[in-house]
């Protein structure tokens, strides 16, 4: 064969289908560390944000992965794992970070490559004794210390390469919400790709007391060696936290933070609301003006404009609340705030553990009730899902802000506070004390069991970060829109129609409304909440409010349109409300929207998180039934008080 | 007439929608459990494709 044939032969190889590189290996690189540490934040950095979302077979612990590729064009796949305190593990969560870091079982999550230990700089003490387990492993580590930022804010100066060499491992600081560090740590993971593995048995991480006494005993030499000047945390935090955890003090403090925010809450979003309010009911004259009488026009103005217009006025102040919240959560207050209820929440049986999932309910009772993964305990986390619904949500707020604005006069108390905000604020303790309440019953009957060791993790105090903080409203502000334009919007249309058809007929006396299937279903209803202090109208209005909550705002203005015999009336709902109903009746709804359990969502993700249809259905009538309980004693006592 | 035509009609596609909302977001997964259980693993497969990749929440990003 000659060069040229050879080459036509190699050339043909090239071309031919037969002939095809080896796609190359993607290597597995896992986020590890400890809860709290950035590891989220940095994972984010490193994919930009961009991941797939699962979960882990057979258990409900979520699986986040990405991809990334490096400076030199290597491809990555990042695995973000769950967090943990150590390898030897206790809780769902930690079992699937150390099940993947052993690689247990490869069908599940291929074992790792190559480790990325996040530690919190500002908190090595508490981070290294993991970074001390995960050596043990045998896999190539690269040590992130991320929020380097803080730590030398608080004068920390660490010799990073005593510290390299007294770990084994090399290490790159990070500052993850800022993005500082990910090429240096993507450069550094490249170079440590190459070395070898070695398989560790299972068996060595059984840690026993004395064990673990010397690995903290190894971080404290190793600290004492690697750290040139220790961090001054009394400079500002400490002191602070001297007052905003003091028994008296704080709870001072507390009332007062909690109550101007229910106080700004009414404020603050007046006159936005009110411009909204004007729009709504602008829009509903326009379509009035414009169209001709009849069903369609009904629908428009009665059902769709009525419903959404009804639900979207709390805009600004769904807002203005999760401004609050996320600003107290980013500042690190929020936690603090949980740590003086934390001595209310131990008297009641509750497990330390369970202060998360309770703050997340305060938004909603959903990503409050996935959080109780992290509690090992089953008794302590069946406790905590059936009382986070209890919590007063977001969804909550619409319902309230109506009612109060309608009923409860806006006088002034004291000071800067008035009687709207006080009762808004009330209400809220009201849930909270709701949920000790139950939590201490179930404690000590179905859930008995020895109490809970109360362990609290503080983060540090920090200037909340603007641009996450608009990240998060418009988001929040986003969904509630959303939600409007979807679920609310649906249910008023199928409302207008239960409440438009069929027709009265001829000669009828009635309203119209009286005999429509809302009419009939009311009627029907009636018999059962008069007791409670409820007309037929606010029994249909519940009965699609029980898939959610904020959908009984729109229900009652579309009952209600329907209800007016005046042609293209836009009156507001709450002025039709304070006109048709006590305060005795607006009283007894306010407690039933406390304790009722009135979202589908919510028994749904009860219903994955404990595998079972049981407790669902056991929060869904121990709360009807203390909702109906509740506002029976509420309605009765307050028409003997002469409210009615 | 034409009015209440096209009220209905809106009626009826807004129920459509809202009960494939709820099949998608609350029984496509318990139905293709109880499909699989039962040894229908076809339709357990089948029903599966149609459940809703949310928590079932609007109000949260989970």
């Amino acid at each position: 064969m000659n060069e040229t044939q050879s080459l036509q032969k190699v050339s043909a190889q090239k071309g031919s289908s037969q002939v095809r590189a080896k796609a190359p290996v993607l290597k597995t690189i896992a986020l590890a560390g400890n809860p709290n540490c950035g590891k989220t934040a940095l994972f984010n950095a490193i994919t930009g944000g961009r991941a797939k979302v699962g979960n882990y077979p057979g258990v409900t612990v979520e699986r986040k992965e990405g991809r990334v590729r490096t400076p030199s064009g290597v491809e990555l796949r990042i695995v973000d794992l769950p967090g943990t305190y150590s390898l030897d593990a206790k809780t769902p969560d930690e079992i699937i970070t150390r099940d993947v870091l052993f690689g247990v079982d490869e069908r599940v999550e291929k074992s790792p490559d190559l480790l990325i230990a996040v530690a919190d700089a500002t908190q090595l003490e508490r981070n290294l004794g993991l970074v001390l387990e995960l050596r043990k492993l045998g896999r190539p580590i690269v040590l992130a210390l991320n929020m380097m930022d803080i730590a030398e804010q608080r004068g920390l100066d660490l010799d990073l390469e005593v510290l390299s060499q007294e770990l084994g491992v090399p290490i790159v600081p990070t500052v993850a919400p800022k993005q500082q560090g990910v090429s240096a740590l993507l450069l550094a993971v490249e170079k440590k790709l190459d070395d070898e593995a070695l398989a560790i048995p299972v068996a060595i991480f059984q840690s026993t007391p004395d064990e673990i006494r010397n690995r903290f005993s190894e971080v404290d030499r190793i600290l004492n060696l690697a750290t040139r000047k220790k961090s001054s945390p009394t400079v500002w935090t400490d002191r602070l936290d001297r007052i905003v955890l003091h028994p008296v003090w704080g709870s001072l403090i507390l009332f007062c933070v909690f109550g101007l925010m229910f106080q700004t809450i009414f404020n603050w979003a007046e006159i936005p609301k009110e411009w909204i309010e004007s729009q709504v009911q602008g829009l509903g004259q326009l379509v009035d003006q414009l169209m001709a009488p009849g069903p369609l026009k009904s629908l428009l103005t009665d059902g769709v404009i009525s419903g959404v217009g009804s639900v979207i006025v709390f805009l600004p102040q769904i807002s203005l609340l999760f401004l609050f919240i996320l600003f107290l959560e980013d500042c690190g207050y929020m936690p603090r705030a949980a740590f003086l209820m934390d001595k209310w929440m131990g008297k009641v049986g509750l497990h330390g553990r369970a202060f998360i999932p309770l703050l997340s309910s305060f938004a909603c009772a959903v990503p409050g009730i996935m959080a109780t993964r992290t509690i090992e305990n089953r008794r302590d986390r069946l406790t905590t899902i059936l009382v986070a619904p209890l919590m007063t949500c977001s969804a909550r707020l619409p319902v309230y802000s109506m009612l109060i604005a309608a009923f409860i006069p806006n006088r002034e108390v004291i000071g800067p506070f008035r009687l709207q905000g006080l009762v808004m604020f009330g209400l809220y303790l009201a849930g909270i004390f709701a949920a000790l309440g139950v939590a201490m019953l179930l404690r000590s009957t179905v859930f008995k069991g020895p109490k809970p060791m109360l362990l609290m993790e503080l983060p540090t105090y920090k200037w909340p970060d603007a641009k996450s903080i608009a990240l998060g409203l418009f988001e929040r502000a986003r969904l509630f829109v959303a939600r409007a334009g979807t679920v609310i919007l649906s249910i008023s249309i199928l409302l207008w129609f239960l409440s438009s058809y069929p027709r009265p007929p001829q000669g009828a006396v009635e309203p119209a409304i009286s005999y429509s299937y809302a009419g009939k279903i009311g009627q029907g209803l009636e018999p059962l909440v008069k007791p409670i202090g409820f007309n037929w109208k606010i029994a249909v209005a519940l009965i699609p409010s029980f898939a959610a909550r904020e959908v009984m705002v729109g229900s009652l203005a579309t009952v209600y349109a329907v209800g007016d015999q005046k042609e293209g009336a836009t009156e507001l709902l709450g002025d039709r409300l304070a006109r048709d109903w006590s305060l005795a009746t607006a009283l007894s709804l306010l407690v039933w929207y406390i304790l009722a359990c009135q979202c589908l969502s919510t028994l749904a993700v009860t219903r994955r998180e404990t595998n079972s249809w049981r407790w669902p259905a056991v929060m869904l009538i121990y709360m009807t039934t203390l909702a109906y309980l509740g506002s029976f004693v509420t309605y009765q006592l307050a028409m003997y008080l002469g409210w009615g | 007439m034409t009015q209440e035509w096209i009220a209905l009609s809106i009626v009826a596609l807004n129920l459509f929608w809202l009960l494939r909302r709820f099949y998608r977001g609350h029984l496509a997964e318990p139905l293709s459990q109880w499909f699989l259980k039962h040894g229908r693993i076809k339709w357990a497969m089948q029903v599966r494709q149609h459940r809703s990749v949310q928590s079932g929440c609007d109000q949260c990003k989970n």
